[in-house]
């Protein structure tokens, strides 16, 4: 528990620095990585609903007090993006990289298009075509393109550091013969 | 099982459904109050900035000295080739400066006949960096490195060299948000500075990138108002100090409505490169209560 919450935290200060220092370092225009949807979509899906509720939380919080006008927003964009992957923690397969990898995509899509909604259109920008060239588009493929690097590191020191130890290992058996055998009743 | 597993478990007793809707009701509530400004967001940027904008600031300093290093090995014939050049531009310019020193003792002289406030004075600025971008590569919003307890409040004015930068929208121990005149919701009151006549410059990403910004509602009957005219914060906006250089007219097209003027503005300021601006620390409210 206490391994998982220090990787939560290290994982988000390092993904804040790299995406307000040093991404803007990348000529990429208008778009960069969203890292921090990143975090809290692979915690999500690798931990389930509780932990991607609270590193969105966390994400949330921090783009929150930093870049917007007040509290809740992003907060809120976060947690329920962090728990809707965490639902599905229950198809987490540790050599599958597709599903994650869709979820990210799919995740990122949805962000991106609320965040249409909530920072142009409400501002009476209607401009789509604009913001899909220049901001959504490459932004979508920057952001699964780090994840096919940062999903499987992520997943290295999940499995390897976090949670080697006996009795998180035993219940990742238990786990895993659970759903062997929910797949089997299926 | 063990009795930490058994912990555990137990400790998972509250479906992460009613988490969730705990955290969205939290949200709402913090949203209602914080948007409008009743409550500040206080006590969380002082704990954030202490941890992150440390790390910011040093983070930026090392990129900013690799970025200016890779600069110097790659421009070193470029450079010496502009220095040149440059040279033989302040040759031009001093003897500019001299004949603009005549004019301007000329000026002060004449002014102090017809009893003139000074118009355009020059405000007292602090010096910032920037040591965090929102996103992507055009500032529309930035975090410097000075913050309240450096003498920084909300609404001061920001400028990069000559140039308005934005505003400063948000303030914590030892950091500030800057939101800059190209974001998209940004509309500043101005004017033309030899016709006085006022305009509207409103923020763009999408015309930034072509080094951009539109401004709209100039009212110029007698097309006095030119291509390269310079642009300046106006006397009647409510929280930018007057005669700040925004940029220079770069088109102008009548409305439909055959009234107003709109067009494009080059600013003054390189919003793709903004490492150092200077904070104006004196307030448009405390300015109209001397002058009144």
């Amino acid at each position: 528990m206490i391994k998982r919450s220090i990787s939560t935290i290290l994982s988000i200060v390092i993904a804040f620095l790299i995406q307000t220092c040093l991404l803007r370092y990348l000529p990429t225009g208008r778009a960069t990585i969203d890292l921090l949807l990143l975090i809290t979509c692979i915690y999500g899906y690798m931990r389930g609903e509780y932990a991607g509720l609270i590193t969105g939380m966390l994400c949330g919080l921090t783009l929150d007090i930093f870049y917007s006008g007040g509290l809740g927003l992003y907060t809120l964009i976060y947690v329920y993006t962090g728990y809707l992957n965490g639902l599905c923690n229950r198809f987490f397969e540790e050599n599958d990289f597709k599903k994650p990898l869709a979820l990210i995509f799919f995740s990122e899509l949805a962000y991106l298009l609320l965040y249409f909604l909530l920072f142009y259109v409400f501002n009476n920008n209607f401009n789509f075509s604009d913001y899909a060239q220049k901001r959504m588009l490459p932004e979508l493929l920057l952001t699964c393109v780090s994840a096919v690097v940062i999903y499987p590191l992520l997943l290295l020191l999940e499995v390897r550091v976090i949670n080697y130890d006996p009795e998180e290992e035993e219940r990742n058996k238990r786990n895993l013969a659970r759903s062997v055998e929910r797949e089997v009743k299926g | 099982m063990s009795p930490v597993v058994k912990k555990k478990a137990e400790k998972k007793k509250i479906p992460p459904k009613y988490a969730l809707l705990a955290v969205t009701v939290l949200c709402i509530i913090l949203m209602a109050l914080t948007y409008n400004g009743k409550i500040g967001v206080g006590p969380g940027s002082a704990i954030a900035g202490a941890v992150l904008v440390p790390l910011q600031k040093g983070l930026t300093s090392v990129c900013n000295d690799l970025v200016e290093e890779a600069g110097r090995r790659r421009n070193l014939d470029e450079m010496i080739e502009e220095n040149k050049k440059l040279q033989e531009e302040i040759d031009t310019l001093q003897a500019e400066n001299a004949r603009l020193m005549q004019d301007r003792y000329e000026l002060t002289e004449l002014r102090a006949l017809y009893e003139l406030d000074q118009a355009y004075e020059d405000y007292d600025t602090v010096g910032a960096r920037v040591i965090g971008a929102d996103s992507g590569s055009w500032f529309d919003s930035f975090i410097i490195d000075k913050g309240s307890e450096d003498g920084i409040e909300v609404n001061m004015n920001v400028m990069a060299g000559a140039g308005l930068v934005g505003i400063v929208s948000s303030t914590g121990p030892h950091w500030a948000r800057v939101n800059t005149i190209i974001a998209d919701n940004s509309n500043v009151s101005a004017m033309v500075l030899h016709t006085q006549d006022h305009l509207i410059v409103s923020g763009s990403m999408q015309l930034i990138e072509q080094g951009r910004i539109s401004y709209s509602q100039l009212i110029d009957d007698d097309s006095q108002v030119q291509k390269g005219d310079k642009v300046v914060t106006s006397n009647i906006s409510d929280k930018y100090l007057p005669g700040i250089l925004i940029g220079y007219i770069s088109s102008i097209n009548l409305d439909s409505n055959q009234l107003t003027k709109s067009g494009l503005l080059a600013p003054v300021a390189d919003f793709e490169h903004l490492s150092q601006v200077l904070i104006i620390t004196r307030m448009k409210e405390s300015y109209d209560q001397t002058k009144h």
